[in-house]
């Protein structure tokens, strides 16, 4: 624990100066847009490109400020025990944190959010984990241009999870029932139960139901 | 939106410097610090309306300065600034005193539109103060 209570305070410093970083790139660019503003077009021809330039790094600060946002909540992750929390905002959270993954599989993952708070008093540091799992498990079996839709569940007081949904060309039985006969479901299946967690498909097998234990 | 008088205070020297040209382009005044200490000598001479300061600052710390502003500048309005995700922080600041916090990177729009508020404020109070 001490290790990743570690990792957790050098990232968490790190992304504060990653924010410095990003507030100076957004502040250098729009100083250039702001000079850019009072150029004459005839007296500067790429007056137009620049101006795309500057909104593409526009666009990656907003990017990397959101990235940053996440990775330092993430970062304080591992210094309690026990926490009372959404788990929208933690599957928000590790889907943000797992775009790369995502973008790599060419697969999407989206968080429909519950109509009203879930809330978990599960490890919090495990949930994250167990939730990345599970995007890493399916995410190159899935095939390429699906979709992973995760929403929080209340399923009975003490017993909170989230539901897992394909969308894939293929249907969502098939594909599930693909997933569940493989040589590696029975181990992911003995990973949550060592966590303390379940997960397996629901009653129309047309999803895969996750629950923390409290 | 000429009157405006702001001291921003930041030890990113890049951050502060480049803010405060883009923000003396939109007509406000600006005076800038780069450290706790360096703000305090300048407030003995220099009065802005506005104080816009880092919260994380090596040395003394924003979170003392503020304290330290609060209590012989009652009249300068305080918006912090933080790098951090969480508001917590930046929510403390404000129930010690400050005007009101942005979290780095920041937009100059909302920036601009808080200093005017904080302005207008200053000059309610100072009009209560005169009644």
């Amino acid at each position: 624990m001490k290790e990743t209570i570690f990792i957790g305070k050098i990232t968490a410093a790190m992304t504060h100066e990653m924010k410095n970083v990003l507030a100076i790139i957004r502040e250098s660019s729009g100083l250039a847009e702001d000079l850019l503003g009072m150029c004459d077009e005839s007296a500067f021809p790429y007056k137009d490109k620049f101006q795309k330039i500057m909104g593409k790094i526009e666009n990656q600060v907003i990017r990397g400020a959101e990235i940053m946002a996440q990775l330092n909540e993430f970062s304080h992750v591992p210094e309690v025990e026990r926490q009372s929390e959404d788990l929208n905002l933690v599957l928000n959270q590790i889907v943000i944190l797992s775009k790369k993954l995502s973008r790599s599989n060419a697969v999407d993952f989206i968080v429909e959010q519950a109509d009203m708070p879930v809330t978990s008093n599960s490890n919090p540091l495990t949930t994250r984990m167990l939730i990345f799992r599970i995007l890493e498990f399916l995410a190159p079996v899935i095939g390429k241009g699906s979709e992973i839709r995760l929403k929080a569940v209340g399923c009975k007081i003490g017993n909170q999870g989230f539901s897992v949904t394909i969308n894939a060309p293929v249907s969502n039985s098939f594909l599930l029932e693909k997933i569940l006969a493989g040589p590696e479901w029975d181990a992911l299946e003995n990973e949550f139960k060592n966590h303390g967690a379940s997960i397996g498909s629901s009653a129309g097998k047309d999803s895969l139901i996750v629950n923390f234990s409290q | 939106m000429n009157d405006w008088k702001v001291l921003l205070v930041d030890d990113e020297r890049d951050f502060a410097l480049t803010l405060a040209e883009r923000l003396g382009m939109r007509g406000i005044k600006v005076n800038t610090a780069f450290s706790g200490q360096e703000a305090l000598d300048l407030l003995e001479t220099y009065q802005p309306d506005v104080m816009v300061l880092d919260l994380m600052m090596p040395g003394m710390s924003g979170s003392t300065v503020l304290r330290k502003v609060r209590g012989l500048y009652p009249n300068i309005e305080v918006i912090l600034l933080t790098g951090l995700s969480s508001t917590a922080e930046g929510a403390s600041g404000v129930s010690q005193g400050a005007f009101d916090f942005l979290t780095k990177p920041l937009q100059i729009e909302n920036l601009i539109e808080k200093i005017g508020l904080a302005v207008r404020k200053r000059s309610a109070d100072e009009a209560g103060q005169e009644k």
